[in-house]
């Protein structure tokens, strides 16, 4: 070895103009794997750390859904899907607080309100925002990102709203108040839910900034979660029971929607039995019963129903959808999320713990479509290297025809022309492919140096803070050397198989 | 000789315009309208909602609803279920409200917007005016159960209705309507509904019994059954906040 190893380094001294095409082609190789690939890391780290610290965390527990789930419901084709309550939440709280990789936990509601202000003009607004009803204490002590920068945090059980900067001043875009609406200020917020439609008008008490931007938390508005649970109709408890006739549910029964009409479409005529007078006039909603004097005792029933709820509303104020979890590290995330999803089979709860990712749901795809971009470039790059790598050699062996022809002759078996091609080859790959990789280090010391400053909240995304400093990862930047080595290797192939065919004969006769 | 030869042939190629001759669906669109919009009188009744969802506990809404299609008027209280009773829509022109007794506050709203969780939507309950938002795109006939139809493919003529597209089976012996297709911008079936029965009310004829279907969600349906018609004169001051807001004390 020790022998092909010198003859190796000589050959590439003797071809030192071609040796050289091709180390810096490896140099240059590696110099954009170890940057590219750090870039990447830092571009990963950065928007996992926004997510995961802004609002995801590292773990999010939900009822199992046939379709996705995110922090922003279920996405199914017909729209989004009722967001399913956490079933046996306090057993899973119990069980979650016993894991010992778990240093925080908070909860969660979801809901989705027109933002509308009572006095504004009729054609301004209203808009669409988004509400996360939250547990104050336990959701700052888990998502430390929002900083009030006008008013105050939700209270525990206190009602209001706290809204980013950013949708403050998008809704004073929208509705052009004057004054501006700010802290203090009541908007009216209407949510559809299991119960329909209902209107809240809520206070804001306090706007935030984030230390880190991701995408859409700037659109997060903080509610008290009791607020929201009741715009969403969550704990209603029996809907008490309506009396339906034949006639109104005949058609739901209906197997062939053809036989519907088999028979004349017209049933005779209406008896016009209802007359608006001064006395039903605004007793229209107990109309039905207006001249009974069982009215009374349906007034009663009604009362008795309403206690029933506001008992179920009480008793259910532990009713959530989400629940968020930090792990020590990032790392441990995917061990507790396994560890989660076995207990909850073992124990047949219909629950399932999902990662940062899921619970960001549309808006994690960003790390992802760089991620993609970059390594197609890297493909491409790879690619055009192995060909001008190929070409070189090809010329290479070529140019050796009779050195290769002449050791053969000599007795040098087919087995010692491939491992002396292969070594020389090698020995390029790890020479230059470590000068690359010291150049590309060098390369990301630079950039870490010169700070770029990013000018936008994406960019700032991207950069894992204001200013890009470079991640450094030994993995990726060990990886991209030996990615290289192994494009050497498979550049190679082709020569080899060249260096391999020539006949000793006709190449001391074409010398 | 000659002569009756050219009468029979003039008869002949007459008889098969006849046959062959395109109705007035512009007409058919205004008889229809006509039959479903209560103009020279108002109407009021109360609607019940049965929703059907897969998975999910049967629902059921009543609301009673005043409709003044003359000025394009309209009022709907929800009766049923006890949480959300008291809870109306208000129509005045072109402008929605939205009632919630537990805040006793008014919202912007649409027509496009369902009913509570039902398939049916606010425009259901509306007076029809299909000849001012669409026109006939195409036509075919059909049958549908025992009946002759003309299939309709109709096309919005304005951004403001439900459904930029439908389709409708009319009766070619009675201008009614017996199922609607709707579609969106894109072609794409989003429900459909059927009106089996219809009764007289006054001089027009109501859809007593409908079924909604939504075809995006399989399996989810409504039914809306109409019950207590009545063409009896409302007082002005129905068709006002005021009136709701008066009506939840």
């Amino acid at each position: 070895m020790p022998v092909l190893f010198r003859i190796a380094i000589r050959n590439l001294r003797q071809h030192s103009s071609k040796s050289l095409i091709i180390g810096i082609i490896m140099i240059v190789g590696v110099l954009i794997l170890v940057v590219g690939n750090t870039l990447i890391n830092t571009i990963d780290t950065g928007i996992e750390r926004a997510f995961i610290d802004n609002y995801t965390g590292n773990v999010m527990i939900t009822g199992a859904t046939r379709a996705d789930i995110s922090l922003f419901g279920v996405r199914s084709p017909g729209g989004l899907e009722e967001t399913p309550t956490i079933p046996d939440y306090d057993l899973i709280k119990e069980h979650i607080e016993q894991m010992p990789n778990v240093e925080a936990m908070t909860n969660q509601i979801t809901g989705f309100g027109i933002i509308n202000i009572e006095k504004a003009d009729e054609d301004k607004g209203p808009y669409m925002g988004l509400l996360f009803g939250i547990e104050p204490e336990q959701y700052q002590e888990l998502f430390r990102n929002a900083q009030i920068v006008e008013g105050q945090y939700l209270k525990p059980g206190d009602e209001g709203l706290i809204m980013s900067q950013t949708n403050v001043d998008m809704m004073n875009e929208i509705f052009e108040m004057e004054p501006a609406v700010g802290v203090g200020d009541k908007i009216l917020i209407t949510a559809p839910g299991s119960a329909g439609f209902k209107i809240r008008e809520v206070e804001i008490v306090g706007i935030y900034k984030l230390k880190h931007e991701s995408e859409a938390a700037s659109y997060i508005s903080y509610i008290d979660a009791q607020t929201l649970r009741v715009m969403k109709g969550m704990n209603l408890g029996n809907q008490g029971e309506v009396d339906l006739s034949e006639e109104e549910t005949s058609l739901l029964s209906t197997d062939s929607f053809d036989a519907m009409f088999e028979v004349d479409a017209f049933s005779g005529e209406a008896e016009l039995d209802f007359e608006m007078t001064e006395d039903n006039l605004f007793s229209i909603l107990d109309l039905d019963s207006a001249d009974d004097e069982e009215a009374v005792v349906d007034a009663d029933e009604i009362f008795a129903d309403d206690t029933a709820d506001a008992e179920a509303v009480s008793a259910e104020s532990s009713t959530w959808e989400y629940l968020l979890l930090k792990t020590d590290t990032n790392r441990a995330a995917a061990r507790v999320i396994t560890e989660l999803n076995l207990w909850f089979a073992e124990n047949g709860i219909n629950a399932r713990a999902q990662d940062w990712k899921a619970a960001a749901g549309p808006f994690s795809t960003t790390a992802d479509v760089i991620r993609i971009v970059f390594n197609v470039a890297i493909i491409l790059v790879a690619i055009v290297a192995i060909i001008i790598m190929t070409n070189t050699l090809v010329i290479n062996v070529v140019e050796r025809t009779a050195e290769i022809g002449t050791m053969r002759a000599l007795g040098a078996h087919k087995g010692y022309i491939r491992s002396m091609v292969t070594t020389e080859i090698f020995t390029i790959s790890v020479i230059f492919g470590f000068v690359g990789m010291l150049l590309g280090i060098l390369v990301l010391y630079i950039i870490g140096w010169i700070g770029f400053e990013a000018t936008n909240p994406f960019l700032e995304i991207l950069f894992a803070g204001p200013v890009l400093k470079p991640v450094f990862s030994l993995f990726s930047v060990l990886g991209s050397w030996l990615i290289v080595i192994v494009i050497g290797m498979i550049a190679n192939i082709y020569p080899l198989r060249l260096a391999l065919k020539v006949q000793p004969i006709k190449a001391m006769m074409s010398e | 000789m000659k002569l009756r030869f050219i009468l029979t042939g003039l008869l002949l190629i007459s008889s098969v315009f006849t046959v062959f001759a395109e109705p007035d669906f512009d007409q058919i669109l205004i008889e229809i309208d006509k039959l479903g919009s209560f103009e020279d009188t108002d109407f009021s009744c109360v609607y019940t909602f049965v929703s059907e969802k897969p998975g999910e506990e049967t629902e059921v809404t009543q609301a009673r609803m005043f409709r003044r299609d003359a000025s394009e008027q309209f009022v709907m209280l929800i009766l049923k279920p006890e949480y959300q009773k008291g809870q109306g829509y208000l129509k005045v022109d072109e402008n929605v409200w939205f009632y919630d007794p537990e805040s006793r506050k008014f919202t912007h709203s649409s027509m496009k917007e369902n009913v509570q969780n039902s398939e049916a939507k606010n425009s259901d309950m509306d007076g029809l005016s299909l000849a001012e938002d669409y026109e006939v795109d195409s036509w075919e006939l059909g049958k549908l159960g025992n009946f002759d139809t003309y299939i309709l493919s109709l096309k919005a003529l304005n951004d403001e209705v439900t459904y930029p597209r439908l389709k409708v089976w009319v009766r070619t012996d009675a201008t009614i309507v017996l199922k609607e297709e709707d579609y969106s911008l894109s072609d794409r079936l989003m429900r459909t509904t059927y009106f089996p029965k219809y009764v007289k009310v006054g001089m027009r004829y109501v859809p007593s019994q409908i079924l909604i279907v939504d075809n995006l969600q399989e399996g989810e349906k409504t039914q809306m059954t109409m019950k207590n018609p009545s063409t009896a004169d409302l007082p002005d001051s129905v068709f006002s906040k005021a009136y709701i807001e008066r009506v939840n004390n």
